[in-house]
């Protein structure tokens, strides 16, 4: 697949397989189009050429309402600058995607919170917490609603390296647990290191490093 | 050289132009509502004061004859007696123009030569000089009585007088001359054609003076009285003018009441807009001083920027209050003319001082709300955020300012004086507590349905709700803006319908007769009354009538100074038209007729602290009389108030023949076509007399009533559409700040339609609060109208009214224009991309 199209391409002849479950890390300089392949896995852009399927669902053909309700069954987010609601409390904030659902499950929300070692967060507001903790909530809210894929955009970007191990560490552990699949952008070398196959996206292409 | 730190705070806006439009929109917005009331209230004062000078110049006194006419020799006379006093000989009276549009005029004739060369009271008589005397029948009008006759510009006009008909060539005040102005239904022209169009030979209607407020002018006027022959009498005008500015009184108290309106809510919406564009940017100045900027750089950065824009917005403003008071002149031009004459009110009158201050106050203004913002906003320094944290919003301060200011309000209105000013200073503060209350009253609402709102189904009324819950200050100053220009729009339409059905009822309780005959308004006092009388005599043994009743009104000297003095004539049934509020009616009615005794309007009353019992003096045709207060009574018709006293007891002190107003009573069964059609008959068809059937002078005068308070409502409409502009504007700016934190939310599966819901909730919570705030404080604010500010302005008590009708209107049209509001807000929301959360800063 291609995005743009013509000379402005910034991801061209891409090719890409992932078996579900499993944690794929995409390496990258900044600027080498990683956001914009997450964009377009998230649904959030169609390609301009080719074949884009996710589970299964072919998202070229999904018009802006279809891909919405895509997004908000089958997929997870987590980025780099966390993108918590600041008027909503922590287990507000991961029960969001369960209520754009039209789902009420408030155990689901506290099992995510133990599990991620943040249930004592509860009733906190975004502003009151590290870095480290939003992004605990970040991944609790990408999972909450059992995507089949998540998608992160540096979740580590913002962390120390000893709080990016274990927020790596952690993500691995629930995702694997939910049998969830992970697609990772970062530049970090580290991060990629935890990833079951690892791309570099160089020149709008993607080369397999392990 | 510009400092960086200026630099970074205009690339800023310059990288965010709709951020910084908006900011300037919402001051200039406020400016334009505060200019427009402004301007409009003073051009039609100033319109009306001109025309007022223009006619009778700068005249302090004036000798009126006893019939209404002086003999001309008086004047030579008294020029002769008097060589170096300044007088002006004026003849007044009606003529009708022939042609296509026929139509009554009033003539004015002065002696152009002795006005210009050596007395020059007239103001009138420069202007028209060359026309008044080189021009043979000629007549000097405003420019719109020549458009509105369907004239060239210099026209021949046949003017129908009792003098028969004369052709007169109008000339129109030139365009340099128009700070003069005329009223458009007035020809002024050489006293000696007035005494030919009005067939009037030898006579004058009054003489205007200018005399000297000193001893010598007291010396003077005691000479002219003793020249006086029986009847004549010399009129201070000053007293005169400075009760006739006082007609105007309630307009002006309602003007003045809306203007302080337009001024909160506009200051409101600067103060909230101003405080914004410094808020949002708080993150940007922390790390300026995390990069080692000083406190005082950033700071008076701030207070730089924020004068530009409250000087920009403030331009902008006043230009756009400049095309608004043109619509509102309209509407003042129309109360004038229906109270006192047509007056053209051309162009909205401003002056460089007024722009000026305005300009100054957006400028302020400005200044003044981005000081605390800049001042927290500069504190501390950090390099990174986690977001921007709502600004967290404690309870006791709003509540203690709110108590503070409210108890402030009622002890002032408690302890001070009762002055006009104090009261609406008093009612200000009360208000602006109530403003203050909003800022934590809104989380709590926020935060209780946040709480409510538990299941999936509603989670985007359940964020949106969370929004107000954390909300930062300026959605508070937002609802406090639309909450406070709800509550004064309904006070003042809950006092206009509390004043309309007072109104309403005095007048059906009044009007008795079943018709009401009157002169045409264009004819002269005296014709007028005697045209009434001849017409009375021939009335009152009609078959078709079974009673008739009079009315005559004068003005009279007396102990209180010039007073209006009312004479009835009532049949027995008519006596209950008199609502009385004070004295016992059996005693009123027995002693009304064979005692000197009067009926004082309330506001008479009130004016001059008169109760039952009291005496005042009349000057009659036979010397002073003492005259007693027997009662007093409702009465909305003026507010200088009357005196009412019987015919019988105006009959033994003056020699009076005519009627101003006669009331006819049908007999069983007569229709009233058949007594419109005898009246037609008996007063002649051209006479122009006008028979008015009860419903009818009611139905009129209640027009008028609504004429004259239509600007209530469109400036109550206004207001509130300033304030929604203001909901409209911190939604769009917390859009704009909270841009990435809403394309998360799309990226996370939120539809366009969940966010419009977020959006709609929030206002909506935001209308629901306002309105069930400004619902009770409007209710109380039309009785603080009515009881306090119209009693002290007015001297009028008058009944609560409090439709249901207008509750509803006012809640319904906040919701949906609440609604409304989160209309744009929406669409551009719609139209964010997904991917932008994707995208770091």
């Amino acid at each position: 697949m291609s995005y743009p199209p013509e000379s402005r391409a910034v991801l061209a002849n891409l090719d890409l397989d992932v078996v579900a479950g499993r944690f794929v890390a995409i390496l990258g300089r900044s600027g080498s189009g990683k956001s914009t392949l997450l964009n377009l896995l998230g649904a959030m852009e169609p390609p301009q050429h080719g074949l884009l399927e996710v589970g299964g669902h072919d998202l070229v053909q999904l018009d802006d309402a279809a891909r919405t309700l895509f997004r908000r069954r089958h997929l997870g987010f987590v980025f780099q600058s966390y993108n918590l609601i600041p008027v909503l409390n922590v287990h507000a904030n991961v029960a969001l995607p369960l209520a754009l659902n039209g789902v009420a499950d408030r155990h689901r929300v506290d099992e995510l919170l133990e599990a991620l070692d943040i249930e004592h967060l509860a009733q906190r507001y975004p502003e009151t917490l590290s870095g480290g903790e939003q992004q605990r909530v970040a991944i609790a809210r990408a999972l909450v609603h059992g995507p089949m894929l998540v998608l992160a955009d540096e979740p580590t970007g913002n962390l120390d390296q000893e709080t990016s191990r274990q927020v790596i560490d952690l993500m691995k552990k629930v995702l694997t647990r939910e049998g969830t699949t992970l697609i990772m952008a970062t530049h970090s070398e580290e991060a990629a290191g935890a990833a079951d196959e690892v791309f570099r996206l160089v020149g709008g292409a993607l080369e397999r490093m392990a | 050289m510009i400092p960086p730190v200026w630099q970074i705070l205009f690339a800023y806006l310059r990288r965010r132009p709709w951020q910084a439009a908006l900011g300037v929109f919402g001051i200039a917005l406020g400016i334009a509502v505060v200019m427009a009331v402004q301007v409009a209230q003073k051009s039609a004062r100033h319109s009306f004061e001109e025309a007022e000078l223009t006619l009778a110049g700068t005249a302090t006194d004036r000798i009126l004859g006893a019939r209404g006419h002086l003999p001309e020799d008086f004047f030579a006379s008294l020029c002769l007696s008097e060589p170096v006093l300044q007088a002006s000989a004026v003849l007044t009276g009606h003529v009708r123009t022939a042609g296509l549009r026929p139509q009554w005029l009033r003539v004015h004739g002065i002696d152009p030569v002795s006005a210009a060369g050596r007395i020059n009271t007239t103001r009138t008589a420069g202007v028209g000089l060359p026309a008044l005397i080189f021009g043979q029948a000629a007549g000097v009008v405003a420019p719109g009585l020549i458009s509105s006759l369907g004239a060239v510009e210099t026209p021949e006009v046949m003017l129908d007088g009792p003098g028969g008909e004369i052709e007169v060539r109008l000339h129109a005040l030139r365009e340099a001359d128009a700070a003069l102005k005329l009223p458009e239904d007035l020809v002024v022209m050489d006293i000696a054609l007035a005494q030919d169009v009005l067939a009037a030979p030898g006579r004058l209607s009054h003489i205007d003076l200018v005399i000297p407020d000193d001893g010598n002018g007291a010396a003077l006027r005691k000479r002219i009285r003793k020249q006086l022959a029986a009847g004549m009498e010399l009129r201070d005008l000053r007293a005169d003018r400075v009760a006739r500015q006082g007609l105007g009184e309630a307009f002006e108290t309602n003007l003045t009441a809306l203007s302080l309106l337009s001024l909160m809510v506009g200051l409101f919406l600067v103060y909230n807009t101003a405080n914004f564009l410094v808020v949002q940017r708080s993150f940007l100045f922390t790390r300026l001083r995390a990069l080692g900027v000083r406190r005082r750089e950033i700071f008076s950065a701030i207070l730089v920027e924020s004068a530009i824009l409250g000087a920009l917005g403030g331009a902008i403003g006043i230009l756009l209050g400049l095309l608004l008071a043109r619509f509102l002149l309209g509407l003042i031009a129309g109360t004038v003319g229906d109270f006192y004459y047509s007056v053209a009110i051309t162009a909205p009158e401003t002056s460089w001082t007024q722009i000026a201050a305005l300009w100054s106050l957006a400028v302020i203004t400005s200044l003044v709300a981005a000081l605390p913002a800049a001042w927290r906003g500069t504190r501390g320094a950090r390099l990174a955020v986690r977001g921007i944290a709502p600004a967290s919003l404690s309870w006791h301060q709003p509540l203690l300012l709110a108590g503070a200011l409210m108890t402030s309000g009622l002890l002032i209105h408690r302890l001070a004086p009762p002055r006009l000013w104090i009261d609406f200073a008093a009612m200000g503060l009360v208000l602006v507590a109530v403003g203050v209350l909003m800022s934590p009253l809104l989380p709590a609402l926020g935060q209780v349905l946040a709480r409510v709102l538990r299941g999936p189904r509603w989670w985007p009324e359940r964020l949106g709700a969370a929004n107000l819950a954390r909300a930062d200050n300026r959605s508070g100053v937002a609802a406090a803006a639309l909450c406070l220009a709800a509550a004064v729009s309904l006070g003042m339409q809950l006092m206009t319908a509390s004043f309309r059905d007072s109104v309403d009822r005095w007048l059906g309780q009044l009007l008795r007769a079943d018709g009401y005959l009157s002169a045409p308004e264009s004819l002269p006092a005296p014709e007028a009354e005697a045209l009434l009388a001849s017409l009375r005599a021939r009335l009152r043994e009609h078959p078709l009538l079974s009673e008739t009743s009079s009315v005559l009104q004068r003005e009279r000297s007396s102990s209180l100074g010039r007073i209006p003095v009312t004479a009835y004539e009532l049949p027995e049934r008519a006596r209950s038209g008199f609502e009385l509020l004070a004295g016992n009616p059996v005693v009123v009615w027995q002693r009304w007729e064979g005692e000197d005794v009067f009926l004082a309007s309330e506001s008479l009353a009130r004016r001059h602290a008169l109760e039952p019992g009291d005496a005042i003096d009349l000057e009659t045709d036979t010397g002073t009389h003492s005259f007693t207060l027997a009662g007093i009574y409702r009465d909305y018709a003026s507010e200088r108030g009357t005196v009412a006293i019987s015919r019988a007891t105006s009959s033994r002190h003056w020699q009076e023949t005519g009627y101003s107003g006669i009331g006819i009573y049908l007999r069983a069964e007569v229709h009233w076509s058949e007594v419109n059609a005898a009246v037609q008959e008996l007063a002649g068809r051209d006479s122009g007399i006008r028979l008015r059937s009860r419903a009818e002078i009611r139905q009129l005068s209640l027009a008028i009533f609504d004429r004259t308070f239509a600007i209530t409502r469109v400036l109550g409409v206004l207001a509130l559409a300033v304030s929604l502009a203001g909901l409209a504007g911190a939604l769009l700016g917390q859009l704009l700040e909270r841009a990435r934190e809403y394309s998360m939310l799309r990226a996370l599966g939120c539809s366009r339609g969940d966010l419009a819901r977020v959006l709609l909730c929030q206002t909506l919570l935001t209308g629901l609060l306002a309105a069930l705030i400004a619902l009770p404080t409007g209710a109380a604010l039309s009785l603080f109208l009515v009881r306090v500010v119209n009693l002290h302005a007015f001297g009028w008590t008058m009944g609560l009214a409090f439709p249901p009708a207008l509750f509803i209107g006012m809640f319904v049209s906040m919701l949906a224009a609440a609604a409304l509001a989160s209309l744009y807000p929406a669409v551009r929301l719609g139209r964010a991309a997904p991917a932008q959360s994707l995208r770091e800063e």
